[in-house]
């Protein structure tokens, strides 16, 4: 079964002086370093789609999409010591998928893909410590990949860039 | 025919694939499945519901979590055969990245200090701590430096009060994590903040409560300068090094014929008097400011 068709790439489709974030955990970042080499994220130009104005671009992006809702989220689940969280379970589940994807692809290996489903297993929650990446959108603007309206959690425009390198984002704690 | 029996009907690659699909579908994840993939995926997870007793229709969070669960379970069953997430664990051992629940953690620290923060408190510090540093032994002692395995934890004692934290150091051996040393420390009481490093912090503390430092086989010395330097080292046997009311701070030896010698980075004892006091008082000052 083949990794699924990329939507085509959207050059032009946001102002080069953009800035996308997107909001990951310290363990899928620490995955993706060392097992991928690159990482894929799910972006926003929108940091906090609450605080923009109303006809900004991202302003109506939904809560469960929006970068720093995310991030909180995560943060207070791990303040809270909450090993039921729903988003930590989806991400625990979401890693171990993601890698059977991989090994079938030949990106890694199935012993490497056994490694990273030990690891979204056994993970405390204190490595689901949020992250935010930013993307400078003129350094990826020919891969960003825009998000199938099916996919995103309303109409607002969500996009994906599948093969990050290190040299093209920050992450920062807030 | 449920999930399980559908799977084993495809090649092991190709159920890995499908349960990997299905965990992405499932969850929020913007993979666009070309049809044939779809169908599969949907008939999968269309399966597992009904085995679940879960509406197809429904979609809310919880039901999403019970479905990923159950394909979660069942790709480790396929996954792991006998002996294999056993092999797995230990390969990620020796690499030093098995995640910190993969081990067995042995509170064995019988100090007075330590034994007043409780077991739980430690046990938690360790899993679920707020800040961690690695001390990296000196670069001779090892061809590759990043074969260390004594680690800094450190947690807030409340959510609220950024100043006390429990720190514990502990030495990491296979599947064990043993915590050998553990201390409350209340950075304003030693001049710190919590911006500084870990290993400031334990330096500020040594250097206010700490009574005799001793550096290797060369003796005593009352100072230190910075964790990260390499000390003269000195063996000498863990249990009578734990035995006494410091906080020691040790790396198993991994280089030479004998696995089991100890070197010592550095190591102090501590004024209890002072330290005990101090914590005594800033705590009743705490309650004095809360009125």
């Amino acid at each position: 079964m083949p990794m699924p068709a990329a939507t085509p790439p959207i050059p032009s489709a946001l102002p080069d002086s953009i800035i996308l974030w997107s909001a990951g955990s310290r363990l899928k970042y620490d995955i993706q370093e060392r097992y991928y080499g690159t990482h894929y994220c799910w972006c926003s130009p929108a940091f906090d789609s609450e605080a923009l104005a109303a006809t900004a671009v991202g302003a109506n992006m939904a809560p469960s999409s929006n970068p720093i809702t995310i991030y909180r989220e995560l943060a207070a689940a791990i303040a809270k010591n909450d090993s039921h969280d729903l988003r930590i379970a989806g991400f625990r589940a979401s890693i171990r998928g993601i890698a059977m994807k991989k090994a079938k692809e030949g990106i890694i290996t199935l012993d490497q893909a056994k490694e990273i489903a030990v690891m979204a297993k056994t993970a405390s929650l204190s490595q689901f410590k949020p992250l935010m990446y930013v993307i400078p959108y003129n350094l990826v603007s020919g891969r960003v990949q825009s998000v199938p309206l099916k996919n995103r959690a309303n109409f607002e425009p969500e996009y994906t860039v599948p093969d990050l390198h290190k040299s093209e984002f920050h992450v920062i704690e807030l | 025919m449920d999930m399980l029996n559908l799977l084993t009907e495809l090649p092991r690659a190709d159920a890995l694939d499908l349960l990997g699909s299905a965990i992405i579908y499932n969850g929020t994840h913007p993979f666009d499945l070309d049809d044939a993939e779809n169908a599969q995926v949907i008939s999968l997870i269309r399966q597992i519901k009904d085995d679940l007793k879960i509406s197809y229709l429904d979609r809310t969070p919880e039901a999403s979590a019970i479905v990923s669960q159950a394909l979660s379970d069942t790709l480790d069953s396929i996954l792991f055969s006998s002996g294999d997430l056993d092999a797995t664990k230990t390969r990620m051992a020796d690499d030093g990245i098995l995640p910190i629940n993969g081990y067995e953690i042995q509170i064995s620290v019988t100090s007075e200090i330590s034994a007043r923060i409780g077991y739980k408190a430690l046990k938690e510090t360790v899993i679920n701590p707020d800040r961690i540093e690695v001390l990296v032994p000196p670069k001779t002692w090892y061809e590759d430096a990043s074969q260390f395995n004594t680690v800094l934890y450190a947690k807030k004692m409340e959510r609220s009060d950024v100043n006390r934290w429990i720190i514990a150091t502990t030495l990491r051996n296979d599947f064990t994590i043993k915590v050998l040393g553990s201390f409350v420390v209340d950075l304003k009481l030693v001049g710190s903040n919590e911006y500084e490093s870990i290993d400031s912090w334990v330096m500020n503390f040594a250097l206010k409560y700490g009574i005799e430092f001793e550096f290797g086989e060369f003796g005593v010395a009352k100072y230190f300068h910075d964790i990260a330097i390499p000390f003269e080292t000195a063996r000498s046997r863990s249990d009578r090094l734990l035995s006494r009311d410091g906080i020691v701070y040790y790396e198993m030896s991994g280089h030479n014929d004998q696995a089991t010698e100890t070197y010592i980075l550095f190591m102090f004892l501590v004024d209890k008097q002072l330290y005990f006091r101090d914590l005594r008082n800033r705590r009743s000052t705490k309650k004095v400011n809360r009125r």
